[in-house]
């Protein structure tokens, strides 16, 4: 129990984000229209993370 | 639980893969950039003729064939093509002689309703054509694209040491953190790390159909000895027809569409070019859907009788090059996919600055400590570098 919850605290969010990755590199090659939107909400989803840690850190640097 | 021995095995791999391939990779980066965005980059360039479309009347193909030789007299046409995002336009390939190199050629764009010269491209000259050149063989022909590709299989192997290192260096800690009130040092790995960990299934997508395209055209080797040799095998000792007395083009595309209905004409290999036998027409076929349309079908055509004497869907390993393709370019989901392109292609630049920094200022502090030690006490530079980790 507590292996798999640390496990899931070091591996569960880059898990999550290479599945959106996978879905989303494959969504816009097989389909089109809102196959394509899919694929950029999921795809865009990783540089928008990286953006709010790169502020949350920033932020709670300037902190007092 | 992973031992100090394999951790320092695998930061072993990483450091050397990713200190070999980091210079070309940020090449690699650096030039994909305007790469990406290539067809917007061109059609900026060019004045656009809103109003090109004036009939859905097609030109005849015979006819284009014809105007093009016109307009260089010298030359024969090896290949006609037409391109997706350009349904006015077809395209022709002309070059000194049909066993010309593959890369003597000039392509003439034609339109495809009047049947006229639409535009001479220039397509050996320019930015974008130098930054293709530097992205793809260093203007070093095959053995720079292979050498290319080895930095690729070097990228793939430091993203995968890098995510077995993920694990050890951040079991402590959560996901994101980035340590911006202690040395520049730690802020930085931190960095490395989170854009590494996040962008992982994209740089390694990019990376690894990179490598395969790489390999094109040992994969186009393969499949003109293979499947098409089979294809072409009952015309192997057929003489060369005469380039002026061949069957109708525009007859023998119509053979070719009745054959696959649901296709549409992506290039013709006219007879006695690499891609099919001197006796045949070849036509590839692309298919209708997003997936498809990047697969292409060969159907041959004798260039005498005008009868199809073969179709077939093209073996795993040429599919395999086909679907690299939009892959690594990044051209298949409209402008959003290309600027997310761009975007995680600015986040492997920051992880490669990062991961060279980071060597760097290990390499210094090592130095100081090593200077440190030597003023105390004589010891082995063994002794050290075993801390290195």
């Amino acid at each position: 129990m507590k292996f798999k919850s640390l496990f899931l605290k070091l591996w569960g969010i880059p898990i999550v984000l290479s599945i959106a990755c996978t879905v989303g590199l494959l969504t816009a090659l097989v389909g089109d229209d809102i196959w394509d939107v899919l694929s950029w909400l999921l795809l865009g989803s990783l540089p928008a993370i990286i953006v709010y840690y790169w502020i949350k850190s920033s932020n709670a640097f300037r902190r007092p | 639980m992973a031992s100090l021995k394999s951790v320092k095995r695998w930061f072993w791999w990483h450091k050397w893969s990713s200190l070999i391939c980091t210079i070309f990779l940020l090449l690699l980066c650096l030039t994909g950039l305007p790469l990406v965005f290539h067809e917007e980059i061109e059609h900026f360039d060019k004045k656009e003729d809103a109003h090109a479309a004036m009939s859905d009347e097609k030109a005849s193909l015979d006819l284009i064939l014809k105007n093009g030789l016109k307009v260089q007299p010298q030359k024969v046409t090896r290949f006609v093509f037409w391109d997706e995002e350009e349904p006015e336009a077809v395209y022709l390939s002309l070059s000194d002689s049909l066993m010309a190199p593959p890369d003597n050629f000039k392509i003439l764009q034609m339109n495809a309703h009047t049947g006229q010269l639409a535009e001479q491209l220039k397509v050996d000259e320019g930015f974008m054509y130098i930054m293709l050149r530097l992205h793809t063989d260093l203007f070093a022909g095959i053995p720079g694209k292979l050498f290319m590709g080895l930095m690729g299989i070097l990228f793939v192997i430091a993203i995968i040491s890098g995510v077995v290192l993920y694990g050890p260096i951040m079991k402590k800690y959560d996901f994101g953190m980035i340590r911006n009130d202690r040395s520049s040092r730690l802020k930085w790995l931190d960095m490395h790390n989170l854009l590494g960990i996040v962008a992982l299934v994209w740089t390694f997508v990019v990376g690894f159909t990179g490598v395969i395209n790489t390999l094109s055209d040992v994969i186009l080797g393969l499949w003109q000895q293979g499947q098409l040799a089979e294809m072409t095998a009952p015309y192997r000792d057929e003489k060369a027809l005469n380039p002026d007395s061949l069957y109708s083009l525009d007859r023998a595309a119509e053979t070719a569409i009745a054959a696959a209905p649901s296709m549409k004409l992506a290039l013709v290999a006219m007879p006695g070019t690499a891609f099919t036998s001197k006796h045949h027409y070849a036509f590839f076929m692309r298919g209708n859907t997003p997936l498809t349309s990047r697969l292409l079908m060969p159907a041959l055509i004798d260039a005498k009788t005008g009868k199809l004497t073969d179709m077939r869907s093209m073996p795993w390993y040429v599919n395999t090059l086909f679907l690299s393709e939009p892959l690594h370019f990044g051209d298949y989901g409209g402008l959003p996919l290309k600027i997310i392109w761009a975007l995680l292609d600015i986040v492997t630049i920051i992880i490669l600055i990062t991961g060279l920094y980071l060597w760097i200022s290990r390499l210094k502090a090592n130095k100081a400590q090593i200077a440190r030690l030597e003023q105390k006490q004589p010891v082995s530079f063994k002794k050290v570098l075993d801390h290195e980790i």
